[in-house]
């Protein structure tokens, strides 16, 4: 016995030992494909952005390590170079005619896929920066995203994703007032146009990329990634980079300051509020009500928009843009009033250009201190000197961009050690055979056994010390960065090569504490999260000569107390409750934020009163327990919007709501909404709410992980059990919520309760199955139970495969920038049935819209709701809300038709309408909480406790029932004794719906 | 006192013709109506924010009443339920709080007794400093509970209690502490424990110091002979009512007790019941099933409890007659 273990023993090792030999990386390689070995150094050296043990094998090299390559053998190429340009319409090539659509010269690039190439022909060797004019082809507010590929083959990884923004202005601006004389946010309105703009990835470098080119004739092809775009023009520049400002006064003579300094008259000054932009670059960029002393203009105790951006300003490549005009020509100054209190110790960087392009190279990377209050700041050079800045007299555009340049090094870093780290422990469960890594870390092996590790990894402390000098290096270099004081980031790496430096100097416990290796990981892509983001506030930029008095930015201690004051005496002259009492209105509470009941308002005034002559009042209810406790008191709303969907059946039992299906057009207007949805909302032969927004599960996963295992997403919950042993093989894991039971009795042709309501139907065999093949996720095949944040697993790619709902897929799609266009989604995984169709019955948390039984405005109020969950209406409102805030608002409306006219990626809408098809969930009947409580207990039973399935199953049917027939003795459908004096009827789907035809 | 009133006030002079007869209520009222001044916002207070909804719970204890119609007069029948039908209550409440009370009740008051004595011993200057260390559990618990307790409970690799105990090689799995019904209520009390040096504790060590030094010498001299002895004659029966105050807060605390389950669990109703408390049952019946009348019914029951368990508290502390 012993011995046959030292022979596998032995045999891993020597495989191991011929791997390590080829390349560090060729280790990591799970599938033992050869292939992958050639480049193996590669691997470890690029900057990867995923973290996964063994993803990326032919990964691109990052920019900067291109650049450097390059270093030597190119030169930029010279200035004087004209431009070498092509029509958008000469394309050479595109994936499929169909696809583009010429006119003149421009061409309309009508999808987000296929490609298109344009030939070039470059006069000599060197590094070029390309540029194109383009627009966008429709009103979606997200960016255009494409591909740029030199004769066929991305020069470089960002060359994979290149941003192009759009441009937007505020509309209306200055905004409107509402009624209690507060701002009302103005929208984004896309501003239509040529914009001709060098690609550039502010993530890695504050200027135009730049691309190598050997002479000759080369091809560019675009590849799209994201939106449809029109193209006018694709041209080649040589480089012109900016002097440094040291260089250029040098050459002027230094004349240029004294020459100011010696303007007899008062030196001229002009303030632009940051707020009064004339373009932006994305929807999401925020005008900001901030009441600080000494804010431009005041507020007033009021919501007015007098600053710009923070938190909502701080993806790097987002821009803003201002006009200003000096009076003569001359030198100028300029600078900013901002506040940077969101990086701890560090600064935020911006690029600034005038005009197209930054005067100077001290420009390019203008750092924003860290400081807790509103400081000035004045473009300055390296020696801290404000730059005197040539402007000829008219009009100038000043564009702000954020780049996260500077601290991108680190972040690299960070990732490269990550990978690393993950490389490192995949060999040493290569050695060690211990590849569980789903729920117990330290899994199948056995503890007391100890390993002599560096016998078999000879260079294990060298790796080790490879990934210690990094971070503390990298440690370092975040020193340098800070504005006094260790940063949070510093001392996690400090800490991070600590640990590391433990475990090298104790290799024999390594193999029994492997997970801390995933703990160092997770620790440091908690780092990395938000590490690039820039925020700044603004409250206004200021172009003066020099000399001239700068309003003071920093309030004194009088100033900030006599704010305070004022402040405090506001609030008795302004009632902040900001209700909205018009008589003879219907009443409408919404259980939504301020941001949305005052969309609600708008809209409401804008389109629903001029049409039906209703006036609605739109109030907040913070809280959803107001509605119990309003109507103990007696006051009541006509309609209440944003209510939770087990709300509506419990009011209805109660008698408070109306029953929506008396009205006579009822039939037509629930025909919008899918039928699982609407059951919810059935008790007793009435219906008494209709939904807002409708959530959806999906399958969410890594394609670049998936497609080197090799695998695809499952159809069935057979083939993930088929695809499984692959993923936990490797190291990976599938991500289940462990309490979804729907998804598993429905998908089995269970139902929860008989069809009269009275009864738990889950003793049926069908739920049995279904609860087992749930349980048995977690203990046959050892999914895991406990996952507190599966988003960070998913960009980390140790879960590269899960079940995310709307609002994961929202932070994906939003927040994870580092893995956009490496995941795809999918319809939930689900059960064939017996003539072949895959039934994906899933269910989604759901907010619907009441009206209260009490409303002595029926028909006004039934008008309201039906004119809210139209499809025009939600339409509108789902862009409108998008258009103020961002695309990270993006309103999941019930509504089938309206869902479909919202910027959804082409690719995705399909999968979630094919997902929602299959939507169900849980009707509602007297007493039906139990059932979820109960299953919970009964998963816990099975899973946590190993208890037999079927019996925690039985327990859970029984205690069900009884309080079901408890409830139903109160509600009067039993009599005491129990006999049975009224049937509920429970509405069935069984058939999925497209939103199409009526069912 | 009466004989201070007599000769310093003016109205003493006006006063004695009418001693004779005795005055009714009201006037008896209108004579000390500055000392019904001073104790108005307690009794204003009182009688709003405590007195009239007991009586409106008792009152509804009555009554089915779902929240929206009208209120139904049932009789006794709530209590009926909660006695024969209840099983929820009487196989998971009941037991539950009894466990939790008996042991977080008499647990942490003698706690509380015990490291107040400690602290005494020690010198002034530091003093303080253990005071607050020790009391500011209770001041933060509804933060901690929300935020410290469940990390360190949590049931991935990567909770503190996981990762010591697999550092430790004690376990060889992480535990789903919170999940696990086996452990549910060990946390609860473990963590009610640590959180119950409240006001008790303050009164207790505000107490000891009280205490009349001459009394130990005296004692000494008596024949006392260890601290254990000090501690039995001298020390408690000298700092009873702060004994008293903090067996009643501690009673009334352990069995108001409810919210930190549900905290732990993430969750109204703990795991198969394991941290199912009173409280939590009135809870789960007002607020998920809407049953506002049995509710009220739990909870004049809960009353009851307390205020048995009070007297009992009397009973073992309170001044017999007058000492």
């Amino acid at each position: 016995m012993l011995r046959r273990v030292r022979a596998t023993v032995a045999l891993i090792v020597t495989v191991s030992l011929i791997l390590l030999a080829v390349g560090p990386a060729a280790a990591s390689d799970g599938g033992g494909e050869a292939g992958a070995t050639a480049q193996g150094t590669e691997v470890t050296e690029a900057g990867r952005i995923d973290g996964a043990p063994n993803a990326g094998k032919r990964e691109q090299s990052s920019y900067r390590q291109t650049m450097k390559q390059f270093e030597s053998k190119l030169q930029p190429a010279s200035p004087e170079l004209p431009d070498i340009a092509a029509q958008g319409s000469a394309y050479a090539a595109v994936s499929d005619p169909a696809l583009f659509e010429r006119s003149g010269e421009e061409v309309l690039w009508n999808s987000d896929r296929g490609w298109a190439e344009w030939n070039v022909t470059v006069p000599e060797d060197g590094l070029y920066e390309i540029g194109i004019v383009y627009d966008s082809a429709n009103d979606f507010a997200v960016d255009i995203v494409r591909g740029v590929q030199i004769d066929g083959a991305y020069p470089f990884q960002e060359a994979e994703r290149i941003r192009l923004k759009r441009a937007y202005s505020h509309d209306p601006y200055p905004p409107e007032r509402d009624d209690f004389g507060n701002d009302r946010r103005p929208q984004s309105q896309e501003v239509k146009g040529w914009k001709n703009e060098l690609l550039a990835d502010y993530d890695v470098n504050e200027g135009p990329l730049r691309w190598p080119f050997t002479k000759g004739e080369h091809t560019i092809r675009l590849v799209a990634e994201n939106q449809p775009m029109k193209i006018k023009q694709i041209y080649v520049s040589a480089p012109k980079p900016p002097p440094s400002y040291a260089e250029a006064s040098a050459q002027n003579g230094g004349g240029t300051a004294q020459e100011a300094a010696a303007g007899k008259e008062e030196p001229w000054i002009t303030v632009i509020e940051a707020e009064k932009i004339s373009r932006k670059s994305d929807a999401s960029i925020q005008l900001q009500s901030s009441d600080y002393p000494l804010i431009s203009p005041e507020t007033d105790g009021l919501i007015r928009y007098n600053s710009l951006g923070g938190e909502q300003f701080r993806q790097s490549g987002q821009w803003a843009e201002w006009e200003f005009e000096v009076p003569k020509d001359g030198v100028y100054q300029i600078g900013f009033k901002y506040l940077q209190t969101y990086l701890n110790n560090f600064s935020a960087y911006r690029t600034i250009s005038i005009d197209g392009a930054p005067l100077y190279r001290d420009m390019e990377q203008v750092a924003f201190p860290y400081d807790t209050s509103w400081r000035n700041l004045t473009l300055s050079d390296s020696s801290g000197e404000a730059m005197s800045l040539p402007l000829a007299k008219g009009k100038h555009t000043l564009r702000m961009t954020a780049t996260a340049a500077p601290i991108k090094p680190v972040y690299d870093g960070i990732l490269r050690s990550m990978d690393r780290l993950s490389a490192l422990e995949s060999a040493i469960r290569k050695v060690t055979g211990n590849f569980d890594k789903s729920f117990t870390d330290n899994g199948n092996i056995d503890l007391n056994r100890d390993w002599e590790l560096d016998k078999y990894m000879p260079d294990l402390a060298d790796r080790m010390n490879v990934i210690i000098d990094e971070l503390t290096a990298l440690s370092d270099l975040l020193g340098t960065l800070s504005t006094g004081g260790k940063s949070d980031v510093e001392n996690a790496l400090r800490i991070a090569a600590d640990d590391l430096a433990d475990m090298r100097d104790h290799p024999r416990d390594i193999p029994n504490e492997l997970g801390k290796f995933s703990k160092m990981q997770s620790s440091l892509s908690t780092w990395l999260f938000r590490m690039l983001d820039q925020p700044v506030l603004f409250d206004y930029l200021y172009v003066a000569e020099p000399g001239a008095d700068i309003p003071r930015a920093t309030a004194n201690f009088f100033e900030s107390l006599g704010h305070s004051i004022v402040s405090f005496f506001r609030t008795f002259t302004i009632d902040y409750d900001f209700r909205r009492k018009e008589p003879g209105a219907i009443d409408v509470w919404v259980n939504r934020g301020r941001d949305y009941v005052n969309l609600i308002q708008q809209l409401a005034d804008e389109t629903f009163t001029p049409e039906t002559g209703i006036t609605v009042n739109v109030n907040i209810v913070p809280d959803p327990q107001m509605f119990i406790l309003g109507n103990a008191a007696g006051i009541q709303p006509d309609v209440a919007l944003g209510i939770d969907s087990a709300m509506p059946a419990d009011f209805a039992m109660r008698g408070a709501l109306l029953d929506l299906s008396s009205f006579a057009d009822y039939g037509e207007v629930a025909g919008k909404f899918h039928p699982g949805a609407l059951r919810v909302f059935h008790y007793d032969r009435g219906d008494y709410a209709l939904p807002e927004i409708q959530g959806f599960n999906v399958l969410a996963y890594r394609t670049d992980i998936m497609e080197q295992l090799g695998l695809t997403p499952p159809e069935t919950w057979d083939d993930m059990y088929g695809m499984l042993s692959t993923l936990q093989q490797n190291g990976y894991d599938f991500y289940l919520p462990p309490k979804d039971y729907m998804t598993f009795l429905f998908q089995n042709g269970a139902e929860l309760y008989t069809e009269d309501g009275l009864k738990s139907a889950l003793d049926s065999e069908k739920a049995y199955q279904g609860f087992r093949q749930l349980t048995e996720m977690f203990t046959l095949y050892q999914l895991p139970r406990d996952v507190p944040s599966f988003f960070n697993h998913f960009r980390l790619g140790d879960m590269p495969i899960g079940i995310i709902d709307f609002n994961s897929y929202l932070q994906t799609e939003f927040a994870a920038p580092e893995i956009a266009g490496k995941w795809a989604i999918a319809p939930l995984p689900g059960i064939r049935s017996a003539d072949g169709v895959v039934e994906r019955w899933s269910g989604g948390a759901m907010q619907a819209g009441v009206i209260f039984k009490n409303t002595d405005k029926r028909d006004d109020a039934w008008q309201f709701l039906k004119w809210w969950t139209s499809e025009a209406t939600q339409a509108r409102f789902g862009t409108d809300i998008e258009a103020i805030f961002g695309p990270e608002y993006r309103w999941n409306t019930a509504n089938m038709k309206a869902f479909t006219r919202l910027p959804w990626p082409a690719e995705d809408l399909k999968v979630i309408q094919e997902q929602r098809k299959w939507f169900k969930e849980a009707p509602q009947v007297p007493g039906g909480y139990f059932t979820s409580r109960q299953l919970e207990f009964a998963w816990n039973k099975a899973v946590v406790e190993k208890k037999n399935v079927r019996e925690a199953l039985e327990q859970a049917v029984i205690d069900t029932n009884r309080e079901m027939y408890r409830k139903q003795i109160e509600f009067g459908l039993r009599e005491k004794k129990g006999t049975v004096l009224h049937q509920l009827d429970v509405p069935n789907v069984t058939e999925p719906w497209d939103g199409e035809e009526s069912p | 006192m009466s004989t201070i009133t007599e000769t310093a006030s003016p109205y003493a002079e006006s006063a004695k013709p009418l001693k004779p007869k005795r005055p009714g209520l009201l006037a008896r009222i209108w004579e000390h109506r500055v000392s019904y001044l001073f104790i108005a916002p307690f009794i204003i207070t009182f009688v709003l924010f405590i007195l009239i909804p007991v009586l409106v719970a008792i009152g509804l204890s009555f009554f089915s009443f779902n929240a929206i119609s009208m209120p139904k007069f049932i009789g006794w029948d709530n209590f009926l339920a909660i006695l024969t039908q209840d099983r929820i209550f009487l196989q998971y409440a009941i037991p539950n709080t009894f466990k939790f009370a008996l042991i977080v009740g008499p647990g942490g008051y003698m706690l509380s007794f015990f490291l107040a004595w400690l602290i005494h011993q020690l010198p002034k200057a530091v003093r303080d400093w253990f005071t607050l260390a020790i009391y500011a559990p209770s001041l933060a618990s509804g933060v901690a509970f929300a935020v410290v307790w469940p990390v360190i409970f949590s049931g991935d690799r990567v909770g503190y209690l996981n990762n010591l105990l697999l550092s430790w090689g004690v376990i060889n799995q992480p535990v789903l502490w919170l999940q696990d019904p086996k452990y549910f209520m060990a946390i609860m009390i473990g963590i009610s424990l640590w959180a119950s040096m409240g006001v008790g504790f303050l009164a207790m060590l505000a107490g000891l110091q009280t205490v009349n030094k001459e009394l130990y010498e005296a004692g000494a001299i008596d024949g006392i002979s260890n601290r254990l002895q000090e501690i039995f004659y001298l020390t408690i029966p000298a700092i009873k009512p702060q004994m008293l105050f903090g067996a009643v807060m501690a009673v009334v605390g352990t069995l108001k007790a409810g919210q930190i389950g549900a905290i732990l669990a993430g969750a109204p109703i703990t795991p198969q019941y394991s941290g199912h408390l009173i409280i939590n049952h009135i809870d789960d019946f007002a607020v998920i099933r809407y049953e506002l009348g049995y509710a009220a019914a739990l909870s004049v029951l809960l009353l009851l409890l307390v205020y048995g368990a009070t007297k009992f508290s009397f009973q073992l502390f309170g001044n017999k007659g007058d000492e």
